[in-house]
């Protein structure tokens, strides 16, 4: 990619520095209904995202047809957003060294993986999904998504840095009944290499878990020792990581703005920004501005160590930048995101929990986090579907109750850590965890 | 926008292959967000969005494909790789193309890439100083100004070509109050299918106060108690409840597939009496309306509950095929890079008889939610939650103190049962609903209603 034209632009019309970021993305899409394909996609799209320096502000713009003619339309775009800047923010653009972490994120395996091969691999599952028990009575959807992402970056500093990436997600989702009484459940997984796809773990977890889910009823309103299970800690983590967001903290929308170096949480708690991680969904050997990524913890034995900074952020604390600058898409400025986020896991078994329980609940799944988890406050109310304990043991499924707290009280309340450290989609992760008590709404 | 002779051509090269179906989408949308933290301009970005999606049918499946390139010859090339995955032989001809011209419903008197970004940045000033000015306690106001130009062009075989226009602009704003370590906020979002000229018909002050109120009093708002109490959802945004509860199992996309709790209940009680609602995408310069859905249907007016009984479901054209229904001019999508399916428009429960006062009066314990945050629901089971941004408790019919931190879950089928008042102030607020086709604006809205014995969680202990 050759961008000399619009640096050449750029610089007649006096802007002091000038980013290009480049996002190019395949993806294919199939997924199998009743025996037959259902939906199938394929496309192939291009964004390119520009942030320019002008009397000291930034400005940015995006397009995604992009050639030579249009040079003089983005740069005069830059100047408009960036002579509207009033904030006293320095926003920089990376000089340093370009030594960055090997990571080996792509895999050719999964790229040349052909239609036919995944149609008839969606097709078994579906029909062996289907034949599980007489309970199941669908398989509402299987399906595969792949995507590829090239993420080009040049500056004028002299910044030019490449990377790849690719993985595969595979989805089945089901529908169970018994007694009048509807469940659904569905299992993925995310594949950075072909020999992740395991259709027989992907089945055994659907049955497990739709079956389990069947026949549940409420428990009474009250406080219960309880078990936050891996995948629903991890989505729970997930809506926690704008606390740890510099930007947040400067701006004073971050309940630990103050707290750095304080101890947040109990010390069993160490929460690790690993972006090395090994198959992470979320690994990466620099950021969306070209700073090289590393390992660290954020929060260690309870106590926070640092923030998630992007450059101007960690400029404005007179610290290194942590490689965690990222941007929701080509087109959007340039904020802070975690990359692979996790809870560092414990030593005991989730039956091993149970059991240390002896009586209480688990919860398996959290929705509406999106709206039931305020960030500001941590205090959260949400909607929940679990399990109840008793003398040790699993007795009842339990549905449609609210688990409700804050989440720095209860990571105050950690009573054991389990050691099945779990990834979701969102590439935070999380083991299981017993808390002394929270809030259960039943009946 | 794409020359007919080519789209003549692409769909050609489209049903090649024995498709029975194909059309193509094309996007140009223009964005400017700029956003504002206590007075200052953080961020200001602009730019443009351009794609093209083409679609096959071949009888109840789809295969769809999109692209950035839209020269004649990648476009073709595009096309003959995606008809490769149908291998029969032609079954139908392409109609030639034949452009259909209508009246824009939506009228637009101040188109916002006309007006200086300096114009804009007023408005947001305006809101932040009323905010910053409410009280002392408020220490942080958060101004985010967007505006949306969207042309799009669907045509198909069946010698569809035609074009939409779609202008938005929206203004979020979010006070912050802060005392001795503790946060609270308040929030308003105001939109509209319009150009500027929405922000000279609305009271943005009163707006930006009432954000500040809200943080303020949320504040020192005691948590509220948990357990199983009647409801009253105020008007507006409560209609939140019913866009979750009911309004997303009634779309094509889980109905279809028999997999909605309201799918062959068509004629069937469905909700109580008083309940009655409608999809309406016609409404003027409605958040959630357009001329066109984005499968080229005009939009409709579309009764889906009339006295409790289940009249009509939200229908795209794929969908419609195995339902063997007519589109209702539902199919929408976020942009060239999803394909559409049926979603809602401006979703709202009608006015009943009943009045606010006497609602409150009549209830002798009990949760007004007042203003509502975002929910979701799985349309399989009807299980919903949404959580309730300002609340107060209600006791020997009157409200008495402000409560915080309440969120409300259910099930759709269960809910709608349970709504035993409806009054006669209707009004809509607007969201962004987010679903398989991506994230599109939606007005949701009723009058305000009162749901008996609802699960309520909150931090305030048991009841």
């Amino acid at each position: 990619m050759n961008f000399t034209a619009l640096f050449n632009e750029a610089k007649n019309k006096n802007l002091e520095a000038l980013e290009i970021y480049v996002s190019s993305n395949v993806s294919r899409d199939i997924s199998i209904y009743e025996g037959e394909v259902d939906r199938f996609s394929s496309n192939e799209v291009i964004g390119y995202g520009l942030r320019g320096l002008y009397n000291g502000k930034v400005g940015t713009t995006f397009t995604e047809i992009y050639d030579d003619s249009m040079c003089e339309l983005l740069v005069n775009q830059i100047i408009e957003n960036a002579s509207v800047i009033s904030s006293d923010d320095e926003q920089l653009f990376y000089q340093g060294e370009m030594n960055y972490p090997e990571i080996n994120s792509y895999s050719n395996e999964l790229e040349s993986m052909n239609n036919e091969e995944i149609i008839k691999l969606l097709k078994e599952l579906e029909a062996e999904g289907s034949k599980l028990d007489p309970r199941i009575t669908k398989i509402s959807e299987t399906s595969y998504s792949y995507s590829e992402d090239n993420i080009y970056i040049e500056n004028s500093y002299g910044l030019k840095c490449e990377k790849k990436s690719n993985y595969a997600f595979f989805e089945i989702n089901g529908i169970a009944t018994e007694n009048g009484d509807t469940q659904t459940d569905f299992e993925f997984k995310i594949c950075k290499q072909l020999t992740d796809i395991n259709k027989e773990e992907l089945l055994t977890k659907l049955k497990e878990e739709i079956l389990a889910k069947l026949n549940a009823s409420k428990i009474p309103t009250g406080k219960y020792k309880t078990i936050i299970r891996n995948s629903a800690m991890a989505s729970l983590l997930g809506v926690l990581t704008s606390s740890f967001d510099a930007d947040n903290a400067q701006k004073g929308i971050s309940i630990f703005k103050n707290d750095l170096g304080q101890k947040l949480f109990s010390e069993k708690i160490t929460i690790t920004d690993d972006p090395l991680l090994e198959n992470g969904i979320a690994s990466t050997p620099f950021d969306d501005e070209g700073v090289p990524t590393y390992k660290k913890d954020v929060v260690s034995n309870g106590v926070l160590k640092t923030f998630l900074h992007n450059q101007k952020t960690a400029h404005k604390d007179n610290i290194a930048p942590t490689g965690n600058g990222f941007k929701a898409g080509y087109a959007g400025a340039v904020t802070i995101s975690p990359t692979n986020f996790y809870i560092q896991k414990g030593s005991s078994s989730l039956n091993e929990l149970i059991k240390e329980m002896d009586s209480g609940c688990i919860i398996t799944e959290l929705n509406g986090l999106h709206a039931g988890f305020n960030a500001l406050t941590l205090d959260f109310s949400l909607q929940a579907n679990g399990f109840f304990v008793e003398n040790g043991k699993i007795s009842k499924a339990i549905n449609l109750i609210m688990i409700s707290g804050n989440l720095k009280e209860i990571l105050n309340q950690v009573e054991t850590i389990g050691e099945d450290l779990y990834f979701s989609y969102n590439a935070c992760g999380s083991p299981s965890i017993l808390f002394e008590s929270i809030q259960i709404t039943g009946e | 926008m794409l020359d007919k002779n080519i789209a003549q051509e692409v769909l050609e090269t489209l049903i090649s292959t024995g498709g029975d179906f194909a059309e193509i989408y094309e996007e140009k949308k223009h964005t400017a967000t700029y956003a504002m933290l206590n007075g200052k301009v953080e961020n200001a970005n602009s730019g443009t969005k351009y794609g093209i999606g083409l679609r096959i049918y071949n009888k109840y499946a789809s295969v769809y494909a999109y692209t950035n390139k839209n020269d004649r010859e990648s476009l073709l090339k595009t096309a003959k790789k995606l008809s490769e995955s149908i291998n029969e032989s032609a079954k139908i001809t392409a109609k030639q193309l034949d452009k259909v011209v209508y009246e824009d419903k939506h009228k637009i008197t101040k188109r916002p890439s006309a007006y200086p970004a300096s114009y804009k940045i007023d408005l947001m000033k305006r809101v932040n100083d009323t905010i910053l000015a409410y009280d002392p306690i408020i220490k942080q106001a958060i101004v985010r100004y967007t505006e949306e130009e969207q042309e799009v062009l669907i045509c198909n075989t069946n010698g569809l070509y035609i074009t939409d226009d779609r202008v938005r602009t929206r203004l979020a704003m979010q006070a912050v109050a802060e005392e001795n370590g503790k946060m609270e906020n308040g929030n308003h979002a105001p939109g509209t299918h319009a150009g500027l000229e929405f922000y000279d018909s609305i009271d943005l002050e009163a707006l930006a106060k009432d954000t500040a109120r809200m943080a303020k009093d949320m504040f020192y708002a005691d948590e509220c108690p948990s357990g199983v109490m009647d409801v009253v959802i105020e008007n507006g945004f409560g209609g939140v409840i019913f866009h979750e509860a009911c309004g997303h199992a009634l779309e094509a996309t889980s109905v279809a597939k028999n997999e909605s709790v309201f799918a062959n209940k068509i004629g069937q009680k469905i909700a109580a009496d008083c309940v009655s609602a409608v999809d309406d995408g016609t409404i003027p310069n409605a958040w959630g309306s357009n001329n066109i859905d984005d499968e080229g249907n005009f939009t409709k007016r579309n009764l889906l509950i009339e006295n409790g009984i289940l009249k009509g479901y939200l229908v795209d054209q794929l969908n419609g095929r195995r339902m063997n229904t007519p589109s209702s001019g539902s199919g929408r999508r976020q942009g060239y890079n999803f394909e559409p399916t049926s979603r809602m428009s401006n979703t709202f429960i009608l006015n009943g008889t009943d009045t606010f006062e006497d609602i409150i009066a009549s209830t002798s314990f009990g949760l007004y939610a007042k203003h509502l945050g975002g929910g979701s629901v799985n349309p399989t089971t009807g299980d919903f939650n949404f959580a309730v941004c300002e609340g107060y408790l209600i006791e020997n019919g009157k409200i008495t103190k402000p409560v915080k931190g309440a969120s409300l879950v259910g099930n759709g089928a269960e809910v709608l049962f349970k709504i035993d008042k409806v009054s006669n102030n209707l009004a809509r607020e607007q969201g962004i609903c987010g679903s398989i086709s991506g994230s599109i604006p939606t007005d949701v809205g009723q009058p305000t209603i009162r749901v008996k014995q609802m699960s309520v969680g909150g931090r305030g202990g048991k009841l």
